[in-house]
């Protein structure tokens, strides 16, 4: 008796310790060849493709912890990738000449504006939450356009560095590359990921899935919602900063755009894509998306209709998103085949 | 000792008294019953205590201090448990996670952000006894989908439990329930009741008879009796008021 208990309990804390999409097998495999790839393809231009890939990916990361598990749809996450962008390219040209004093500069200059407009936004939710966010991000970009002496206007910032990195002052590691930034990305989004995925599979990020699921019955478990949703807002924004602090030194130059709505909508759009409800989903999504958008330009310049298109049979036939849609087909056939 | 105390308490929607001028008192370990009409105003009240709605006027004195106006989250720190008319549980986490949260809530372990999960052995095992007393023990892993509505009643009795509260209410603990499930949700609330103080709601009239130590008729936001269930059964004003078409 006391077996059986035991076994469906462990059965049944499964789904809060969400699995990395497939489980830690897959994931590591997925990290294997991520590290094993530049030493495949001496291609310099995919090379690049997969950086971009890898830093867009923390960046919907870092919005699932909204979407996904605290049932906050933001429409302004690109704010948060722009600010860290524009912190970290200031900080390195103005301050200290360091990687890590931009990382540190992107991800505190988020998490602090997050502290300041979360206030207002955590009050709302719905419908609301998201114009809220879209209105503060267009803000934002405003300012970013407008405020020429620090953000270089419309022209945005140019001639952004990519300094050596000094491990214990033993030595220096080039990362000014395409193959050292591949690999220094790679290290910190990797390291940023397990980041988050240990915050979500703490108590904390159970009562994040709680609020997603009913807040007013966590208030009548004592804990006060308004305050855990915007150390979410606030984590999601920090790791959002961060992907925009790894952005300006891989594009070398940044300019207003990156805080548009539009560059928002399409992080949604990752992460619905991806699927909401795993951890990696939003990866998936974003490696997806910016894949299509390569090939696709490849023929026309049109690839958003053809985009679109995808995005729209997703929508119908996968509401999962794609990780969603394998995991169902997946369990399918180990079903059948156990029968 | 009393643990609950309300001095005219009351609560207007416009022009309406939800709850006027109510003056309750508990005493530790009693179970008690507000029984009343449709409309009578006994959410309005149970919204009253337990912090959701502000009063208009009065005061609410738990276990000696007033805690007027402290928000519900507070309340539910201070020890008084509540539990919903309509099911109020979380639709997408296993029954076992349904608890569990409610455990690591109650002893104050959320603001942990990066232990994982699987290392609150202590709590898992306090949300387990608590699944086994309110009869879920076997259905710990299900997703709460697959539950009966009276099992779902369950769960999120189970949850208020969690807590460890002094004070529980419980706003028609039984209602859509069968009456098989209506008997055992019975037999539970006199489990919890050895341990807590409980207020309830009820429409079953067999049940509050059967359950509550002492009986508080609210009708249109006011008190008009309190006592036994037998002076209650007797009382001429409550048979006129509310059992009138019955009696």
């Amino acid at each position: 008796m006391k077996k059986l208990s035991d076994a469906a309990v462990s059965y049944g804390s499964r789904p809060i310790a969400t699995s990395l999409v497939n489980g830690k097998t897959l994931t590591l495999a997925g990290f294997a060849a991520a590290i094993a790839y530049p030493l495949l393809d001496g291609n310099l231009y995919n090379l690049q493709l997969f950086t971009e890939i890898i830093i867009i990916s923390l960046l919907a990361l870092s919005l699932n912890i909204l979407i996904g598990y605290t049932g906050l749809v933001s429409l302004g996450h690109a704010a948060f990738l722009g600010i860290g962008a524009y912190a970290s390219t200031l900080a390195m040209q103005h301050v200290y000449p360091s990687i890590w004093a931009g990382l540190t500069a992107s991800v505190l200059s988020a998490g602090i504006v997050a502290l300041a407009i979360g206030v207002f936004c955590i009050r709302l939710s719905g419908l609301y939450f998201a114009m809220i966010t879209l209105a503060f991000s267009q803000a934002f970009y405003t300012i970013a356009f407008y405020w020429d002496s620090v953000t270089g206007g419309d022209d945005g910032l140019i001639g952004i560095p990519r300094p050596d990195i000094s491990l214990f002052g033993l030595t220096e590691i080039s990362i000014d590359g395409f193959v050292g930034y591949y690999y220094f990305t790679l290290v910190i989004v990797a390291l940023a990921a397990y980041l988050m995925w240990r915050i979500l599979n703490s108590p904390f990020g159970a009562i994040l899935k709680a609020i997603r699921e009913n807040p007013e019955r966590v208030e009548f478990l004592g804990l006060p919602v308004y305050r855990y949703k915007l150390a979410a807002f606030i984590i999601s924004a920090a790791f959002g900063g961060l992907a925009g602090g790894l952005f300006a030194p891989f594009q070398g130059f940044i300019s207003p755009e990156l805080l548009y709505w539009t560059k928002s909508g399409e992080t949604v759009l990752m992460t619905i894509l991806g699927g909401i409800h795993s951890f990696l989903g939003p990866a998936v999504g974003a490696t997806v998306l910016i894949f299509l958008r390569d090939t696709v330009l490849n023929y026309t310049e049109y690839w958003k209709i053809i985009v679109g298109s995808i995005l729209i049979l997703c929508v119908l036939f996968a509401p999962g998103g794609i990780v969603g849609f394998i995991t169902a087909r997946l369990s399918e056939i180990f079903k059948g085949a156990s029968k | 000792m009393t643990i609950l105390e309300t001095r005219k308490l009351s609560r207007r929607f416009g022009a309406l008294n939800a709850v006027s001028d109510v003056s309750l008192s508990l005493e530790a370990g009693e179970v008690r019953a507000i029984i009343g009409p449709n409309g009578a105003g006994k959410t309005t009240l149970f919204n009253l205590i337990t912090g959701k709605l502000a009063p208009t006027g009065g005061k609410v004195i738990f276990e000696g201090a007033d805690v007027t106006g402290v928000p519900a989250h507070a309340l539910v720190r201070r020890g008084i448990g509540r539990s919903f008319q309509i099911t109020n549980i979380f639709p997408r986490l296993s029954v076992f996670e349904n608890i569990l949260v409610g455990v690591l809530a109650g002893r104050g372990k959320t603001t942990n952000l990066f232990a994982s999960l699987l290392s609150f052995e202590t709590e898992a095992a306090e949300a387990r006894e608590i699944l086994d007393r309110v009869e879920l023990g076997a259905k710990a892993g299900l997703p709460v989908s697959a539950l009966s509505h009276g099992e779902r009643r369950n769960l999120e009795l189970g949850l208020t439990l969690a807590l460890n509260p002094r004070l529980i209410l419980l706003d028609e603990p039984t209602a859509g329930m069968s009456v098989e499930e209506t008997a055992s949700t019975v037999a539970l609330i006199r489990r919890v009741a050895q341990s807590a103080t409980v207020l309830f709601t009820e429409h079953d009239m067999g049940i509050v008879f059967s359950i509550a130590d002492n009986i508080s008729v609210l009708h249109q936001g006011s008190i008009i009796a309190e006592g036994t269930p037998e002076e209650i059964k007797g009382n001429r004003t409550v048979q006129v008021a509310y059992l009138g078409e019955e009696a």
